[in-house]
């Protein structure tokens, strides 16, 4: 038996190690719907700043042979020994909901005074208005295991909303809250479904002056019922909680005419907000505008001259099955990824609204303003 | 890179391993050497050309030293003073000779309140400090005859550089390791000895440690000032089990690694939650650590008769002495087991060597006393139960380690407020219970593991069941390293 302890540890070892080395990859994760670490380059400043080693054991993890399989047991493990909260998900039988750090108070004053400055400066000629979407934990807070506390992320907003100048603020945590019973947010991916669209719509529909059409004026089509979202790709648990993507049709005329995507290789059109390609992938939300670009233009078979500039995170997306229904055009624009080269495909002036629309945890963790792009 | 990481477990260890047996046994120090540097430069790469001028150094100051003592120089201590100080001023002053030599920025300090502690940033490369403590017992050993100089550099250099002991210990003295290093046969008993302690130690650490710091950092995050007492109190312990299997997670590794390659390094902690006293639990806490400031510090300080003659107030100066340089040391070390690179330094390290100094020395006093002759415990035949002094010996124990968190030292006055009731706070709150239930299993595995049950529960079934015990151990060891496995992803 000690023989085997020996032989068995150094088997392990030399296979692991051989066939994580031996097996080709294409340097995607499937399930886990991200890149993987490239193998890194040695350099004598990659190895004097440490990056090297610190990439080197990224690449090993990435890499590792049946790495899904534990990272998937490593789920498990943890839920077995009573965790409920995993990479910052927590856990329960109905769904994943993710928790939500707050940012520094530095960076949301910048991010206050970015928008006030945009506000300020078209206030004469556009209407600036802004909604942050809480995330689910906000809506579902019952379902949080017991004893636990949150961050207050209607406080946060309307401390948002207070100290914002010149621009129409939209609180969408009340229609959100009345309707918790339906299904409003994916159970394993942080985005609204399309019915949660339809709530931000109608959520919107004051301040931005449209009148929102009755849901049952929309045929339902379910594309998928095996949806696995994102909040499952990163703890790689919650099969059985499946979600459905649903699209919504308007039973009238077809609102769009054509969806134009700027990026850095040109731009791509496709005559439809349904990219059903991606109903085959991992990633299947993306069937809603797909892969979007930087700047990506929507334009409706609605001729009423009216145009919406909109920056935003995915939470835009599946809000196209509406808005083009009250506008000529529709801009949605990705202050992350903007870049110089495209900036100029978008005039401000060209618009008769602005809307900064985000869900909160982007807003706060995530998004980048640069004062040069707004 | 750490032990417990993937690049190690499946890059560099099977490489060198398999190379290491594949090789004659003659180039075996050699490649072992060049094996220590390649990892401890990619652990530390801005500090390994200080760590090869140092074992240059050290080399032939253990041979002048010993040339002065055979030819009995009358100046012989000189040569024993002057590389004893200069390691130790690498050691103290690392960041400053860095700063002026190379320019190396260091981090700017948040200020805190004059009256509570000042700060100061030092960056001590990682290993630094146990590699200083080596080549010192190596020197005096030498001075006091104790062993000869080593005059085979590459065995010098291993016996200092030897990348298993390199990162955090244990610390071995020359004369335990000379054998070893000259030739040792890898016995299969060792070799397995040496994997189950690499996989115990894997799992402390992966398993135990990582996850009982999370509960940690969950109370850290908390805010200080209206934290309940009792919450405060399950971080304490929650930091002083990261501690405890952070370190002897890391020293297991070390020992198993080095059972791999044929030395026999000593164990470093014996379950000293185990321990009924203070005085016990250090007797049992990083216990090469410990003997090397017994032996070095205490002793030589203690029995010198130039200073005090009261040997009881001696004492007692020489423990609160040695007990402020192994907070100090304690300081400079903490954390940088796990995050690789510099650590604050904080002069509460010095308030954690005071502590436990004056803890240990009353101690001292207690044990004098015959509890049989005070009238009630006379009278009412009372004894002073085990459990008792468990409790008295974890709660001074976790306690005295939160004077160990470098991080902020506001933070900590409001700790130790807490702790102690000091400041009007509620008993527990509804988030005592989730912190509570949602770690429950892995504070219930923390206290198993830092106890000898398990040991003992081994020892029982090994002689009464010998054929199934075996296979029991074997699945074990391999379900424990399998769950290990998936933390390293």
């Amino acid at each position: 038996m000690k023989n085997l302890t020996v032989i068995t540890f150094f088997a392990i070892l030399f296979f692991m190690s051989y066939l994580t080395f031996s097996t080709p990859s294409n340097g995607f994760s499937e399930l886990q719907n991200r890149y993987l670490h490239p193998p890194p380059k040695v350099t004598l400043q990659s190895i004097k700043d440490k990056t090297f080693i610190a990439d080197y054991d990224k690449f090993i993890s990435d890499h590792l042979i049946y790495v899904d399989e534990l990272l998937k047991c490593k789920a498990k493990i943890e839920l077995f020994i009573g965790k409920d909260r995993i990479n910052n998900i927590y856990v329960n039988e109905n769904m994943l909901l993710e928790d939500i750090n707050q940012n520094s108070q530095n960076d949301t004053d910048y991010k206050i005074s970015a928008i006030n400055y945009f506000a300020d400066i078209y206030k004469d000629v556009l209407q600036t208005n802004i909604m942050l979407v809480p995330t689910a934990i906000e809506i579902y807070e019952n379902e949080l295991p017991q004893y636990t506390t949150k961050f207050d992320q209607l406080e946060y907003i309307n401390y948002i909303y207070s100290n914002l100048s010149n621009s129409s603020t939209n609180l969408a945590n009340p229609q959100l809250i009345s309707n918790s019973a339906s299904y409003l947010y994916y159970k394993t991916d942080t985005n609204l479904t399309s019915y949660g669209s339809y709530v931000l719509y109608t959520a919107l529909s004051k301040e931005l002056g449209y009148k929102p059409m009755a849901v049952d004026r929309f045929n339902i089509e379910y594309a998928s019922h095996n949806f696995l979202g994102n909040l499952h790709s990163r703890i790689l648990y919650g099969e059985h909680l499946q979600d459905s993507i649903s699209l919504y049709h308007y039973s009238g005329d077809n609102p769009i005419q054509d969806v134009l995507n700027y990026g850095s290789s040109g731009i791509k059109n496709n005559n439809s907000i349904f990219f059903r390609e991606f109903i085959n992938t991992k990633n299947q939300n993306n069937v809603f505008l797909g892969e979007r670009d930087a700047i990506c233009r929507v334009r409706g078979t609605n001729k009423n001259g009216k145009k919406l500039l909109i920056f935003c995170d995915e939470t835009a997306n599946s809000l196209m099955q509406f808005l083009p229904l009250h506008y000529e055009e529709i801009a949605l624009v990705d202050l992350n990824s903007l870049q110089n080269t495209i900036f100029n495909e978008i005039d401000v002036f060209d618009y008769d609204q602005v809307l900064f629309l985000y869900d909160l945890n982007y807003f706060m963790n995530e998004l980048i303003i640069t004062l040069q792009f707004l | 890179m750490t032990f417990a990481s993937a690049s190690f477990l499946f890059a560099f260890l099977p490489i060198v391993l398999f190379t290491y047996y594949g090789i004659p046994i003659r180039a075996r120090n050699v490649f072992l050497l060049g094996s220590s540097l390649v990892f401890y430069t990619l652990a530390e790469p801005n500090y390994i050309y200080i760590l090869i001028l140092t074992t240059i150094f050290n080399f032939i100051s253990g041979i002048v030293i010993e040339k002065s003592c055979i030819n009995d120089f009358k100046y012989k201590v000189v040569f024993l003073i002057v590389p004893i100080i200069i390691n130790l001023i690498i050691l103290i002053y690392f960041k400053d000779i860095l700063q002026t030599i190379f320019g190396i920025d260091q981090t700017p300090v948040t200020p805190v309140p004059p009256l509570i502690i000042t700060t100061t940033k030092i960056l001590i490369p990682i290993g630094i400090s146990y590699y200083i403590l080596m080549v010192i017992s190596y020197l005096i050993d030498i001075y006091q005859n104790r062993i000869i100089a080593e005059t085979n550099f590459i065995n010098f250099s291993l016996y200092i550089l030897l990348f298993p002991k390199i990162i955090a210990g244990p610390i071995t003295k020359y004369g335990d390791m000379k054998k070893s290093l000259e030739n040792r046969i890898v016995y299969v008993d060792n070799l397995t000895i040496g994997v189950e302690y690499f996989i115990f130690g894997l799992f402390k650490k992966v398993i135990l440690s990582n996850n009982i710091t999370l509960l940690w950092e969950s109370v850290y995050a908390l805010e200080f000032t209206s934290i309940p007492f009792a919450t405060a109190w399950l971080g304490a312990i929650a930091f002083s089990f990261t501690l405890y299997f952070d370190m002897s997670g890391y020293s297991d590794m070390a020992i198993g690694i080095g059972k791999m390659f044929g030395f026999n390094l000593p164990n470093n902690f014996n379950y000293p939650y185990i321990a009924t006293n203070v005085t016990e639990f250090f007797k049992r806490w990083h216990m090469t650590l410990l003997s090397w400031f017994d032996n070095y510090i205490f002793i030589p300080l203690n029995t010198n008769q130039f200073l005090i003659k009261y040997t009881k107030l001696k004492t007692i100066l020489c423990t609160m002495f040695t007990w402020v340089v192994i907070g100090i040391w304690h300081g400079v070390t903490a954390g940088s087991v796990s995050n690789f690179g510099g650590v604050t330094f904080n002069i509460n390290f010095i308030l954690f060597g005071l502590y436990f100094g004056s803890i240990i020395s009353l101690e001292m006093y207690i044990r004098e006393i015959n509890f049989e002759k005070i009238i009630l415990f006379k009278k009412f035949k009372l004894k002073i139960h085990k459990i008792v002094k468990h409790i008295y010996t974890i709660v001074i124990v976790t306690f005295g380690f939160v004077l160990l968190d470098p991080t902020n030292l506001i933070k900590l006055n409001e700790l130790v407020k807490s702790m102690l009731f000091l400041n009007n706070n509620e008993f527990a709150n509804t988030q005592t219970i989730h912190l509570l239930l949602s770690n429950i299993v892995i504070l219930i595995l923390c206290v198993l593991c830092s106890t000898d049950i398990i040991k003992k529960t081994n020892q029982k079934y090994s002689q009464s069941s010998k054929k199934l015990f075996p296979i029991i151990k074997y699945i074990t060891t391999f379900a424990i390293f399998f769950i290990s496995l998936c933390y390293l992803v």
